[in-house]
This record gives structure tokens, sequence and C-alpha cells, in this order.
């Protein structure tokens, strides 16, 4: 019906025609873009106050009929339109400029605003800036980019999950990290890697209450907003291929480790190891033998491979994107590497009235990654990052046939060899298990959503939108039963007649999330503009896992199920029976779910002022009673001050006051996804009991009472733009407040547990966002911008359960009121005795003690959580050439570096450990009145009781990090003009290539949940050069 | 436009339908409340297993452990060995830690986490209905069983935590009959009331124990004898004892009788189960006695703590005394009298066929049956009876006839009977408790050769009656329990 009334009223318009006076004609013309001056396909021209018009074609060109004085309006998203009088000419060529930063999108919670308009503290990063980053996993590229966001990436395996931490450590036992959304799907935190970061849009960081009290329970610790790429409606077909390779490596090392002749010169001194009686000659001969760097041999330039295709493609009702991408990236450390084939598509599309749309996002991904176990363990046989470190030079690492060992001439299962000396050969044993092992993760991970909405009356707009993350990863390790350590897996150890573990863990993580909504907006009398939504949202999950691991293979059919030696198999072991190939079994099933209702407005009078509020109610499963529900809201406000009268003739295109108050809550309260399932209920359980029967216990002890951390934040900020966006910034100062802190609360023991979990306690995180970006310079050949964010976070632990008497005690650390969150609570370690070399060490009463006392240990002021943080850069443009630098910085952050004390161990017996020294060592007190700061060799504490109890190896771990560099060249027009395509870039780009810092270890950066390092694996330098092709 | 008002109409009511309360009343698959747990007698065997699975006398390792390690760690039987990288360093150090992780913390947790779960399915039985009479004297042979088990965790508590034994008014332990509710701060009862508690339960064992029970006669759980032998225990230490007591001791011995030299060995193979009163089986999976010595296995370059050269030297006193085979292992290097270089191998936990560091736990083996009862008797002033009785475990451990002792004063009986003890039961979780009671009687406190001492740059001598002998009670009860009283001279 519709439809042939627009005909009748076309055919009546084209009678009409007939007896207008006006003169038509048709006009051609070419849009472009102001900056580059390439054709725009698919911008809209439109003739003013009609609705006829129509899209540009391939080459940017229209052609219309109009008729003179008619005004052609030209436009394109994310562009400023512009208007042309049809005068005499026949041809109008338009160069669109880019859309003033005013009119930039901004993503806030469940919608979008604009940087003009929005409410809340909100920082936005574009995904081009880092497209030509090396990393697999788009998170880490964060670092630096955003005030108040700190990433650390505890370990250089690529595709490595990275710990977020927006404004400060929130939580002491629930989760820290911000809630993830993509494409309106809330998806898994840790699981990044499958997720191909070139399909990236933006980032956006919802920082203040204004923005996160719309997630409710999920909102406390902000919320990271990622958008993928969309076509454009009405855009031909283009394509761009992207590839890259490159190498990397691990970066600069700062320890004097000793060489053959110094170890074994140390080993004499001291009377102990194999240099122990070694003449000078045995010396020299050793040395000239074998002077191992075991760092050299366990790890390698490992190389870095990509191909990216996307293709974007748009009518004028749909607009496509698919992309394609092949990564695959060598581990610094032998036997570690990721591999990930991703698809993506993201359809949208409309009615031909625009007031029905929807869109798809469909997005494949497969990964797989050899990873190294144990990386921090304390385990000498297990952690190949201490053999790296540690092993001893005098061993050799060839075969005496000159090829490189990967067993050192050990039998498996010959126990002398592998303890000998204090298991002196260990290098040789983890050279040969990451030789001959696996330990493999394959990973499918799909995220689907879908999304509609529809304008079916005047003013309102419904809108659903579900999706599902779904995870599936497959994880295999086998032990492989002829390395050296395969003979002890079995329960006999090595007296059975096999060895070997195979082990396969699966599982399948499923998020569906559902979300129902009604927007009314309006605007009266030109001034007040309303809009409110009201929505309904649904969460549910599932988790499905099973594992089983088997001891004794048959390594000639390792691989498959037939080397599996039968549980049933008796061998008789000391006269016994015995069955030493029992397999472990398990399997898991959770499930989760929260059911929401939410709303919020805004109102906004004449631009310039702007208020909003929201309210969430969320049913979360977690809770019973009367904290089934918790109720979150927030109330937020802004006056343009830019745009009032008096400020007219100023240089600011924007000031912008802002503020905001409100609640959101953390439901996981035990940090997990799938954590604390069912802590209100008290459980019993079953497992192996006594004489290996089953034996049917308490499990758990429940607590009614439980409910979600409730987070409460101010914020206040100012935005600001000068000069025409020449300066542009903001300025934020917040105070979180995390109250119903969920954490143990200590009862007697006679309860059979000293402590059961409930919310108590308070903590406060206080702090300062800067974020600039300056452009001084912006001709037709020169760009230059510089960009700087840094910030300021003061944690404190207000309250801690009054069990506790304010202090909770922990390895390294301790938490206690007045003080923040991670601060070391060590014993101060003063130096050594000159009059007998024993170590000095402070007591709680302020006396020097030579003895260790864990009475003593103190608050030491210092976290391994940083107070300031940020990044910057500069972005240099020379005609086609870019130049480009990102430097990210931490300070005020400690470390205590257990690598170094164990390379400087002189305790008693220890002389003959197995492992290497640094030079230092040499330093040891020898003679009374000796002033050092090595104790005497033979002294009685160990490298792990000064890393673990005192401050003497706790370090400064500030860095500044040249996090990126860059340098790009794009062919220019006049020489593409020549060729079949549209555009040509080259670059080549360093990850990680400097780094200031005082801290001795492998890396300065480390999770910053790690109170300490021991053999982690590094995080490496990478180095790419790339070429994109546009056709 | 009608199809776009169908489609949303559809998807609300779909969306309407699956979203009113599946996400939000979820319980986990397996959930188990108490009801469901113990409903039938075969649960309730499940909860008595239950309970002595958490009974971990031989739990720890890598420096850290329950009574079988701190007894060897915290006195003259050890010292640091070839592999050590410092474990257990700052408690043979006599270092104060009544932090997690110390021996305070072990026992207390450990006994009140067994005694927790005793009277959980204490309580959980009143609500089983047993559908035979048979089914109920098997229901109550389980809870005698309960009872003995109750009995022995607050002995050890007592024995522990209690600085004087026979002083009626002083603190002892909390006395812990019920499942509590989280809210209780309880202080110690006095030493007679816990010692009443604990003669109670041994009567109410002993009542419902039926001696005709199969499990009755698997020492690999608890029975008559072993609730007479705790009484034996219980009424020597708190010098309650008289006449019976020491007929009891004989009535054991008679149905218990030492083991041969050779039946001796295969005790410590779990090969054999001469003299064996009870003991806590272990398997494949179980705790590994042999983590509180050795990283792996027994063997030369794997052991952090050994033998000391003091014990050594005293299990070589006598020539062909099979104890010194079996706590020192023959893979031992043996280089010459207190040698700093003798590697001197523990070798009581051999192995066994559940694996090369799995041996069961010998809780009571009739040869301290005998020891306590040479204790009887020397202080019920029959010192050749005393003597006799120390004569009956040396011939028996050497295999012919050893000398008859001759003991002038309790003195010199209780001195040899110490000494006898300590190669008797050397790494079976004895030793701290003997310097503690009878040490402090002799004035003899904890004395290391000095090889021993330096092994671990720790004192050589502990005085007798040194207030460390006496654990504290752990800095963690304090924690949630603002009205129990510390152990003199400890910090709270």
């Amino acid at each position: 019906m519709k439809l042939k009334l627009t005909w009748l009223l076309t055919l009546f318009m084209a009678f009409v025609m007939q007896f207008s006076f006006a003169q038509e004609k048709t006009v051609t013309g070419t849009v472009t873009t102001a900056s580059d001056g390439l054709p725009l396909p698919g911008a809209s021209v439109i003739v003013k106050g009609t609705s006829r018009g129509q899209q540009t074609d391939f080459d940017g060109k229209f052609t219309i009929k109009v008729n003179q004085g008619d005004v052609l309006v030209v436009s394109y998203v994310g562009m400023e339109p512009a208007s042309i009088i049809v005068g005499a000419a026949a041809t109008y060529d338009v160069a669109l400029k880019d859309a003033s930063t005013l009119e930039e999108v901004v993503i806030v919670g469940y919608g979008t605003s604009s940087l003009a308009k929005s409410l809340a503290a909100t920082k936005t990063v574009s995904g081009d800036v880092l497209e030509d980053r090396a990393n697999p996993s788009a998170l880490q590229n964060l670092q630096g980019q955003i005030a108040g966001l700190n990433v650390t990436t505890g370990s250089g395996q690529p595709g490595a999950d990275s710990v977020i931490v927006l404004r400060g450590v929130g939580s002491i036992n629930g989760n820290i990290e911000p809630l993830f959304v993509i494409d309106g799907i809330p998806v898994d935190e840790d699981n990044f890697k499958s997720i191909n970061p070139n399909d990236v849009e933006s980032y956006t960081v919802l920082k203040d209450a204004a923005a996160t009290s719309i997630y409710g329970n999920r909102g406390a610790n902000g919320v990271i907003v990622i958008t993928t790429k969309k076509g454009r409606a009405g855009e031909g077909l283009k394509f761009r291929y992207t590839t890259t390779y490159g190498y990397n490596e691990i970066q600069a090392q700062p320890f004097d480790l000793m060489s053959t002749g110094e170890i074994l010169n140390w080993q004499r001194d001291n009377n102990a190891g194999l240099g122990n009686g070694m003449s000078n000659a045995e010396i020299n001969a050793r040395a000239a033998q074998a002077n191992t760097n075991w760092t050299d041999i366990f790890f390698r330039k490992g190389t870095t491979t990509t191909h990216d295709l996307a293709i974007t493609s748009g009518t004028e009702t749909t607009s496509n994107y698919t992309s394609l991408q092949y990564f695959e990236q060598d581990g610094v450390f032998i036997g570690s590497d990721f591999k990930r084939f991703s698809v993506r598509n993201n359809f949208t599309g409309k009615s031909a009235d625009k007031k029905f749309d929807y869109g798809i996002n469909l997005n494949l991904n497969f990964s797989k990654s050899n990873e190294l176990d144990n990386a921090g363990s304390n385990s000498t046989f297990f952690n190949p990052f201490s053999a790296a470190l540690q092993g001893l030079p005098y061993l050799s690492a060839y075969d005496p046939n000159g090829s490189r060992t990967i067993d050192g001439g050990i039998t498996p299962g010959d126990i002398t060899a592998l303890l000998a000396s204090g298991a002196t050969n260990f290098p040789y044993v983890l050279l040969n298990s990451v030789s001959m092992n696996t330990d493999r993760t394959e990973e499918v991970k799909i995220l689907a959503g879908f999304n509609a909405s529809y304008n079916f009356a005047k003013n309102l707009t419904a809108r659903i939108e579900f999706g599902g993350d779904l995870s599936s990863s497959k994880r295999l390790e086998v032990l492989h039963p002829l390395s050296l350590l395969g003979p002890f897996q079995s329960e006999q150890s090595n007296a059975a007649e096999y060895g070997g573990i195979y082990e396969e863990t699966y599982a399948r993580d499923f998020r569906f999330y559902s979300n129902t909504s009604l927007n009314y907006s309006n605007i009266f009398a030109d001034k007040h503009a309303v809009s409110l939504t009201a929505y309904l949202e649904y969460n549910r999950s599932f988790y499905d896992g099973f594992d089983y691991d088997q001891t004794g293979l048959d390594p000639r059919l390792l691989g498959t199920g037939s080397a599996f030696i039968p549980a049933n198999t008796i061998e008789v072991i000391n006269g016994a029976d015995t069955f030493p190939y029992l397999p472990a079994l398990s399997t898991t099933t959770l499930t989760t779910g929260l059911f929401s209702v939410f709303a919020n407005g805004d109102y906004e009078f004449d631009g310039k002022y702007g208020i909003g509020a929201t309210v969430r109610r969320d049913n979360s499963f977690r809770f019973v009673e009367d904290n089934a529900w918790g109720t979150f809201w927030s109330v937020s406000g802004r006056w343009n001050i830019s745009d009032e009268n008096f400020m007219s003739d100023s240089a600011f295109d924007l000031l912008k006051l802002r503020g905001s108050y409100g609640t959101s809550g953390n439901q996981r309260i035990t940090g997990g996804f799938y954590g604390a399932l069912n802590n209100t209920r008290s459980l019993y359980s079953a497992g192996q009991g006594y004489n290996n029967q089953t034996g049917t216990f308490a499990s758990q002890i429940g607590n009614t009472t439980l409910q979600w951390e409730e987070v409460a934040q101010a914020n206040i900020g100012v935005d600001f733009s000068l000069w025409t966006g020449k300066l542009r910034g903001s300025v934020d100062v917040y105070e979180k407040t995390t109250s119903q802190l969920f954490q143990d609360n200590r009862i007697s023991y006679v309860n059979g547990t000293g402590s059961i979990q409930s919310n108590l306690g308070t903590l406060v995180n206080k702090g300062v966002e800067l974020d600039l970006r300056y452009t001084p310079i912006q001709t037709k050949d020169w760009g230059l911008t510089l960009f700087a964010n840094g910030s300021f976070n003061e944690n404190v632990i207000e309250e801690l359960p009054p069990s506790t008497d304010g202090l909770v005690i922990n390895t390294l650390t301790a938490l206690g009121e007045g003080q923040a969150y991670g601060s070391y609570y060590l014993v101060d370690y003063v130096g050594v005795n000159p009059a007998n070399g024993n170590p000095l060490f402070r007591g709680a009463d302020g006396n020097l003690t030579e003895s260790l006392n864990e009475s003593d240990r103190q608050f030491t002021g210092k976290s391994h959580v940083p107070v300031w943080q940020g990044g910057f850069g500069t972005l240099l443009k020379y005609k086609t050439w870019e130049f480009n630098t990102t430097w990210s910085w931490v300070a005020d952050v400690y470390r205590s570096s257990e690598d170094l004390a164990g390379l400087e161990e002189v305790s008693v017996g220890q002389v003959e450990n197995g492992r290497n020294r640094i030079n230092s060592v040499f330093n040891a007190w020898q003679n009374p009145g000796d002033i050092t700061d090595i104790p005497r060799v033979g002294s009685a504490y160990s490298s792990v009781d000064y890393s673990y109890s005192t401050d003497r190896y706790l370090q400064d771990a500030s860095f500044l990090r040249l996090r990126n560099i860059t340098l790009a060249y794009s062919l220019p027009k006049e020489t593409l003009e020549k060729l079949p395509i549209t555009g040509l870039r080259l670059y080549a780009q360093g990850e990680n290539l400097l780094t200031f810092t005082k801290y001795v270890g492998w890396d300065p950066e480390s999770s910053v949940l790690r109170s300490i390092d021991r053999g982690q694996y590094p995080t490496p330098k990478i180095y790419t050069f790339g070429v994109t092709i546009n056709f | 436009m009608k199809k776009i008002n169908l489609f949303i109409a559809i998807f609300m009511a779909v969306f309407f339908m699956v979203s009113c309360n599946d996400a939000t009343d979820i319980s986990q698959v397996g959930e188990l409340d108490e009801g469901a747990a113990y409903q039938t007698l075969a649960d309730l065997s499940s909860g008595v297993n239950g309970a002595y699975a958490f009974y971990g006398v031989d739990s720890g390792g890598n420096g850290s452990g329950d009574e079988l390690y701190f007894n060897a760690i915290l006195t003259d039987n050890v010292k640091a060995g070839v592999a050590s990288n410092g474990q257990g360093a700052t408690q043979y150090q006599y270092v104060v830690d009544i932090t997690a992780g110390s021996p305070s913390f072990s026992v207390w947790t450990n006994r009140y986490s067994t005694i927790n779960q005793i009277n959980r399915v204490l309580r959980a039985s009143t609500g089983i209905n047993f559908e035979s009479e048979a089914e109920e004297a098997e229901g109550n042979h389980l809870l005698g069983q309960l009872y003995a088990l109750r009995a022995l965790a607050h002995l050890d508590l007592f024995e522990y935590y209690t600085v004087d034994y026979q002083d009626p008014q002083s603190l002892a332990v909390i006395i812990m009959d019920r499942v509590p509710s989280i809210d209780e701060q309880l202080e110690r009862n006095t030493v007679e009331e816990t010692v009443s508690f604990i003669m109670n339960d041994l009567i109410t064992a002993k009542d419902l124990l039926d001696e005709n029970n199969a499990d009755s006669n698997n020492n690999i759980y608890v029975n008559d004898d072993f609730v007479d032998f705790l009484r034996i225990k219980l009424e020597l230490i708190t010098d309650n004892y008289d006449s019976t007591t020491i007929d009891l001791a004989d009535d054991l011995m008679a149905k218990y009788p030492l083991a041969s030299t050779v039946d001796y060995r295969l005790l410590f193979l779990d090969a054999g189960d001469e003299e064996v009163i009870f003991k806590l089986a272990r398997g494949t999976g179980d705790s590994e006695v042999g983590e509180l010595f050795y990283f792996n296995l027994v063997d030369v370059d794997d052991a952090f703590i050994e033998v000391s050269n003091d014990l050594y030297n005293e299990l070589a006193e006598v020539p062909g005394d099979i104890r010194f085979d079996i706590n020192v292992d023959a893979s031992s290097v043996f280089n010459g009298e207190n040698d700093a270089d003798n590697i001197l191998l523990i070798g009581k936990y051999p192995g066994s066929a559940a694996g090369p560091q799995i041996n069961d736990i010998k809780v009571a083996r009739s040869s301290e049956v005998l020891l306590m009862k040479a204790e009887l008797e020397a202080r019920s002033n029959m010192l050749g009876q005393a003597a006799a009785s120390i004569q009956e475990i040396r011939t028996a451990r050497v295999g012919s006839v050893q000398p008859l002792p001759n003991y002038g004063n309790l003195n010199e009986a209780l001195t040899d009977i110490l000494k006898e003890r300590r190669k008797e039961l050397c790494f079976e979780g004895h030793r701290l408790l003997d310097i503690k009671r009878i040490g402090g009687e002799l004035n003899i406190g904890v004395t290391r050769s000095t090889v021993d001492c330096t092994s671990f740059e720790a004192p050589c001598v502990i005085p007798a009656n040194d207030y460390r002998y006496t654990l504290a009670i752990p800095q963690e009860e304090f924690f949630g329990n603002g009205n129990i009283t510390q152990n003199p001279s400890y910090p709270n």
C-alpha cells in the first residue's frame, strides 16, 4: 500500500514539474576526501528539502537532476557534511572534511553518544592505531594507551593472557578485571588470544559510574567495550590485504653470569662442587671444553608470519565486512608457539524507510598453541626458565659427536645421574622435556551476535540483541615415556615397566546473552531533548569439561589410545602385586545465570546542559533471600561551558565539566566466572577416603548472608578541545570505594576450618587521570601529533574483618588497614655483619639481629601494584611517510626478584646446589672487617628465605619501555594512478625495543598480581615488516 | 512492515518464555546436603571412613608437617640432608613460628578437623534407621570407632598443647563434643575436664565396639585393644595408673607378642603385621610419608633430612640390633664416626607395594605397650620388673638374649627407658613428647652432636623443660577465637 502511494506521489510530482518555471538540468560531480583527495564512494548526495538523492559510485562520481538554486547536501559517515548551491555550472566537485572531533561517536553502556554530549568518563582508542602491532592478543596492545588502565602480561608465551586493572585493584578476593563486551555481547575476559586484533574498530574503556552502573552486578571494575569493523552502506567492493613477516627474541638480561672458569674457581674457593680440589690447569681445560650459556640454548630467535584479508562492500541498505586471518608466531623460548586462523563476517541491513535495521556478527576462530608448563615453579626438574638462567656453564650442550644434545648422555630413569651433585644435570632434563614432551592447547572460539531495532512509532524504538561466546578447548599434555623423567611417572615410579603420562583436558564454555529494550526519545520546543530506555536482560552460561590422565604408555604407539597400558595390568614389584597404571578421570559441569531489569534516562537542555540517571536491578543466582536482588544506580550531569555566550570568543571548541556518582557491584566474589556457585549452602562431598575407599565428608559451610561487593564511585572530569582540536584532552578525578569486600572471616578451628568467607571490609581507590593530545603541525605535507596519558592511583585498605585485627599475612605481602593492596610485609634486611659475615636484620623492636624471625616482618610501604602509570608517543607524518612511537611506563611499583636471589645463593651446604652464580658472589664476606653486601658462604639463610621473608631482593620494578616504533611509507596518489591498485603501504615496526629500569630480573614487566619473579617467561622483542595492499 | 511486527512479536514471546526463573534458581549438579549425605548404614560407614582419612599424623613434606615430621626435626634424631635446600632449617633452629604451616598449626587444625568430621557423622547418625539388628550392631561398631578416634584426637591435642599433664586445674585443650556454630569462641578446658572427657569417650567406645566384628581383626581399624592402648597411655601420662593399668598392658602383650627380627623387618615393609595394634593404611594416592624426608625416593642424592650422627651412634651401640638396619637405610654412606660428610638415610619408610614413598603409619605397636609397661613398673617402684621389660624388648630386637639392666633408682630406670624409646620409636612421632615428659623429669633436653647441629647452623642444646616443647596455640586460632589463652612464653 505504502509503496503504491509513493509511486503515485512521484507520478503526481512529475506532472507538477511540467508547470514549473524553473529550469531543470543535470549536474555531475566527484566527491573526494579532503585529507588525501581520494574519491569517496557511497557518499550520499541529496537535494535539500526533498527525498531525491543518490549515492556516489565507485569513483566518487554522481549525476543528478536539479533545478538551479537547489541545495545539494553531500554527507558521509564520520565526515562533516557539505552543502552546494547549484548555480550555472554543470560540474560540482566536493571535498569532504573529517568530522569535527566534537561529533565523534562516543560509546557508552548500551548505546552511543558524542564527545560533546557524553556524560561519562570514557576513553576510546581506535583499532587503526594498534593495527600494525605484532602481538597475537589485542589486549596487550592497550598498555600505555588509556589513562588509568593497567595492562600487564606476565608471560612471553605468544597469546598469553593479560591482567587488566582499571583505576586500581578494587577487590581482594573477587574479580578485579573489567567486564569485556564485544559488539554488545559480554565475553570471557581471559581469552583474547583467539580474536583477531585487526578486526577491532575501537576499544572504549568505561570508567565512572555514569557509564558502568548500567552494567550493575558486573560493572564494579569498569567495562571495556570493543566494536568490530563494519562495511559502509553504498560502498563499493574493496579488498585490503596485509602480510607481515618478522623476528622476535629475548630482551637484554641484566645478569653477570659466571663462566666455567669463574664458577669452578668459586667452587674451589669454597671447597665444594666440581671445582673443589681442581688445579688451575684442570679448570682451564674444563673451561676450554665447555662454557655453555644456557640462556642461548633455551632461547631462540623466532619468527612471526601473518596474512590478513578484509573485504568490505555495501549497497544502499546493506553493508558487509568479511575478514580472514592467519597468524603464526614462535615463542622466543624453544618449544613454544602460537597459530591462529580466524574468520569474521559483520553484516547490517535495513528497510528502505530505514526504520528497521538489523545486524549479525559472526566470528570463528581456531588457535593452536604449544606452551611450557611450570613457569614460576620451584620444581627443579620442571621449570624450564630456571634452567635457562641457572644451568651451570661447565655442562656441555653438545653430544660427543658434536651435535646439540637433548639428554646430556643421561639414560632415562637413572636416578643417580639426575640427583647427583645437587641435581647439576637439571638443564639436560629440562632440555629433554622441552624437546620430547607435548603441551598443546587447541581452541575453537565462536562469537556470534544478532541485533535488530525497529522505530515502530514516532519517537519509539524497540531493540533486541542476543548472542553467544563459545570457547571449546582441548589441552594435550604428554610426558614422553622415553624422556629422562618418563620412567618415574607411574604410581610405582621407575620400578614399573612403562612410564610417561598422557593427559587430555576438554572444556567447553558457552555464555548466552539476550537483551530487549524500548527507547523513547524526543525533542520538545527545540531545546529539551529527552531519551528514556528500559531494558530486560538475561544471561546464562554453561561450562562442561572432562579430563583424563593416563600413566603407563607404550612408546611405540604414542598418540593413540593403543599406547595406554591397561589399568588392570598387574606387575609384581618388591614381591607384591601392584596396579601401576591406574588412570585419573574427572568431569565438571557448571552453570551460572543472571536476570536483570534496568532503565536509564537522559535529559538535555539547549545542548549545553545534560543530566542522566540509571537504575538497574540484578537477580544473581549466587545470592539468596534478601540479597537475591541487588540495586545499582547512578546520576550524572554535564555543563558545556564552551557553549555559553561568554565563551564565544575563547579558544575553546569544547570545555565541558561533568560529574557522576553511582554504584555498581561485583558478583564474582571469588574471582572466577564460575566461582562461588553455591557458597550460600552447606555441602557434603565424597571422595577418596581412607584405605582407598570412598569417604563422605563436609566440603563447605554455607553462608546465607553473602552478597555482591559494592562499589560506589564519584567522578569529576573536564573534557576540552582548543584551537579547532589542536589540543584536546580530559582530566578526571575519582574516588572509588569498594565495600562488602568478600574476605575470610576467621573462626575457631573447632569448626574444622579457620575461616568462612563473608562480606566484610572496605577499600578505596582515589586517583587522577590526564589525557592529552596535541597537534602542533598539520600542513599538507607535514603532520605531528604528540600524545600522553598518565594516572595516579592511591589504594588504601580501610577495613578488614574484625577477626583479623587489621592484618592478614600472606606469603610476601600482607593486607593491613591503612596499607595499599599488595603491600610487602617483610623483615628489613640491613646488610652483612662485618664481624662474622652473617646477615643482619632489623627486629620489630628496632634492634639488629642475626636471626630471621617471622615476627619481625613489617610493612614496607611498597606494593606490587603501581601507583603511577601511563604512556606517551609521537605521530610524525611527512607526505606519505609515517613515523610513530609509543612508550609506556609505570612507577612506584616493586617486586621481589628470586631469580637474582638464586644467583647469589651462599647459604650453608648450597655451594654445590647444581646452579650457576653471578660474579657478585665473589664479594661474599671472608674475613672479619670485610664490608660487603653478600653474606658469608655457609651462612644460615637461603635465597628463598631472603626473597620470601626479607626485603633484600625487593626491587624497584618501575620501567619506561619503548612499546612500539613504526616507520611506514604509502605509495603516493600519483604513482597509484598508474597501478591497478588503490593503495600500497609498507611498514616496519618493533615492539619492546628499549627498556629503562633498575629492576634486576629477566623482565620488569610482570603480572600486576605477582609479588615475586622466579623462572618466568620473559616478554620478547618483536620486529616485523609488513605490506598492505588496497584494491 | 507487518512481517517485521510479526518477527518482533515472535521474538518477544520466545524471550519471555525462557527468561523467568531459570537464570536465577540455579543449583549445581551434584550438590549434597547433610541429610542426603548420610541416609544408610553404608553412608555412615563412608562417614567413618572420612574420619580416618582426616587423621593425618604423617601429613606434610618439603619442610613442614605433622607429628611424624616435627618429632624428628625439633629433636636430636635428624640432621640436614645432602639434598637440603633449607627444608626445616628454621624449625631445627628452634625459631618460634606459630603461623600457618608451623607444627603447632598442623596438629591443632588436623585434630580439630578430624573431630569435626566425627561429630558431624555422630550427629547425622541419629537420623539413620537401621533395618535389622545386624545392621544396628554394625552401626554401633562404627559409632564405637568414632568415639575411639575422637578420644585419640583429643589425646594428641592434650599431649602437645598441655604444659603439665598432671595439674588438674591448668589449661589443656578445647573439648569438642558436638558440631559447633561458627561464632563460638571457646577457652581451653582444664586438664581434669579434658582427661575425664577422653576417658568417657574411651568407655563409650568400648561399650559400642564389637570384638566379633570383622573389622576388629583388621588392624587398620581401631578396636577394643586400641582403646585399651589409649587408656594405658592416658593413665600413664596423667599419673593416674594402678595395677590394673599394668594388667591391661600384660593382656595386650599376650595378644600382640613382639615381632621377631625377621617379622620386624616385614612390619616396616608393610608385608607383615606382627605386634601392630593399630596402623593407618596408606595406599596408592594417599599421603606419602617418605616425602617428609626425601624429594622422590630413598637415595643418597635425594634426602633433605637424614638420621643424625647422634642417633646413628646410639643405634649402632649394640651389634645386631635390627633397629639399626631398619632406621638407617643400607645405601647410606658412612665415612667415620661423626664425620660431617656422612650421608645417613632414614630407612624406616622404604616404600611399599603402594609406591616408593608410601608406607602404613604404625600408631600403636606392642613394643610401645611394653615400654609403657616398663615405665609403669618403674614408677610403681618395681625396678626389677621394669628392667625385665626392657631386657625383653632388647632381646627381641637383637634376636639373642640381652643382659638384664640394673636400675638403682627411678631416674636410672627412666633414663634407660627414654633411651630405649628413642631407639624403638624414632621417626614415629614420639621423641619430642618423650623429651618433654620424661626428659623434663630427668632434666634432659634436646642435645645434638656438634656435627649434627652445624648441618643447619642451629643451636646444639635446647635445655630441658624449654617452653617450646609444648606447642603454642597457633596464631590462626587467635584470629577466630578471642577467648583462648596462649601457652606461657609464646606470643599471641
